[in-house]
């Protein structure tokens, strides 16, 4: 059942993105949308954490405006929850890469 | 036993860059290590991280949004025939990651638009966490000014503070002119500093000391010359060192660096080196295939 709702939301989100790229709400969604879909990790979250990001973007969506500390609070917020908005991993060799910089 | 809960932690760039960029193994490994307890950085780290991602993730936006590149394929083959070293490859790890969970074509020219903001949005999210993330000590005895360029971009047209923060973030002669590090090498920590270079000229140079030796041979040269050897080139060869010297004695400096362990007992530093990723990304394998 959950994929059924997972694929819906990540059409959702794709549309938003799409559609209204620089609203500042879409930022804090797309800030959701990588914590939940790289490698597919949102089948790990909890149902508790879904219910938090539902909360925080609900406060969001009556506001008139949405300013960037706004935003930053939001994506802060989602970290809280648990939820890791750079789930991206990046393999650097440091010490190599200290070397080539003493070069 | 002595009791390390009430220990703080202070952490290199390598830790800090890691809690942020590395796999999801290498961050589990931190999570245990540090539990909830909270963790601190300062400007100087910061700038660093700065310096070796998010300035080349700002450069990748910039070849991406060349109008001679039509699709997401045309600038990662520009970036992987022409930039070389480890950090800006690590440029290319993290492009198809990002815009693979965006499902976007990479050979679509259509697609080069979602992709720029994307990519806009992650640098505006990373810095920001890379902010927000750690608690500042507030110590800044060199005065980095590099470390102080803010960041601001308006995803209405992301590529003007972007190029904003690359230009200040790039002008190191202005940076420079502003910071202590002169000072802080040349007067604060003089007496440590002789006395890094002593120990380092009776090292033999060996994998676990190159790295001391060549931040000691720097070192010296700045003692021999003076301020005018001190720039934001030199920084880079003796970032290490400035991390050691300016870190709060009472906080346990988190690395994974082996020069920390000859720079850190000479001045009292507490330390402690953890393993590298790779080690712990093939133990975590080691484990998987045992269970499998």
């Amino acid at each position: 059942m959950a994929a059924v709702y997972a694929d819906n939301l990540l059409r959702e989100m794709h549309l938003l993105r799409d559609k209204y790229m620089d609203n500042p709400f879409t930022e804090v969604v797309i800030a959701l949308h990588d914590a939940l879909f790289f490698q597919n990790r949102w089948i790990d979250y909890t149902a508790n954490q879904y219910l938090q990001a539902y909360n925080l973007l609900s406060s969001l969506i009556p506001r008139e405006t949405i300013n960037n500390s706004s935003v930053e609070e939001a994506i802060l917020a989602l970290e809280n929850y648990g939820f890791n908005t750079l789930p991206f991993g990046v393999k650097l060799d440091l010490n190599q890469a200290d070397s080539e910089a003493g070069e | 036993m002595e009791d390390k809960s009430n220990q703080e932690h202070f952490l290199d760039t390598s830790v800090a860059r890691s809690l942020l960029l590395s796999t999801q193994a290498y961050k589990q490994y931190f999570d245990t290590q540090f539990s909830e307890q909270p963790l601190y950085i300062f400007n100087y780290v910061q700038m660093e991280i700065k310096r070796s991602y998010l300035i080349n993730l700002i450069s990748f936006y910039f070849v991406l949004r060349l109008e001679t590149i039509n699709s997401i394929g045309d600038a990662i083959a520009l970036w992987s025939n022409k930039f070389k070293t480890s950090e800006l490859k690590a440029i290319l790890q993290l492009i198809p990651q990002l815009f693979s969970t965006h499902q976007l074509n990479f050979s679509s020219p259509q697609d080069k638009e979602k992709a720029l903001s994307v990519l806009a949005i992650y640098i505006k999210r990373f810095e920001l966490i890379l902010r927000k993330k750690f608690k500042n000590t507030n110590i800044d005895s060199t005065a980095c000014t590099r470390a102080k360029v803010p960041l601001n971009i308006d995803l209405k047209n992301p590529a003007k503070g972007l190029k904003q923060f690359a230009d200040e973030f790039g002008d190191v002669k202005n940076c420079r002119s502003k910071c202590q590090i002169d000072q802080f090498l040349l007067t604060q920590y003089r007496t440590e500093i002789e006395q890094l270079v002593e120990i380092a000229s009776q090292l033999p140079k060996n994998t676990n000391t190159s790295g001391f030796i060549n931040i000691a041979n720097n070192l010296k040269e700045i003692l021999a010359t003076g301020a005018t050897a001190c720039d934001c080139k030199r920084c880079e060869k003796i970032g290490d060192a400035v991390i050691a010297l300016d870190a709060p004695r009472r906080m346990q400096l988190e690395h994974t660096d082996n020069s920390f362990d000859y720079l850190c007992p000479p001045i009292n530093q507490p330390h402690y080196k953890h393993p590298s990723e790779n080690r712990i990304v093939i133990n975590v394998s080691i484990d998987d295939s045992d269970q499998g």
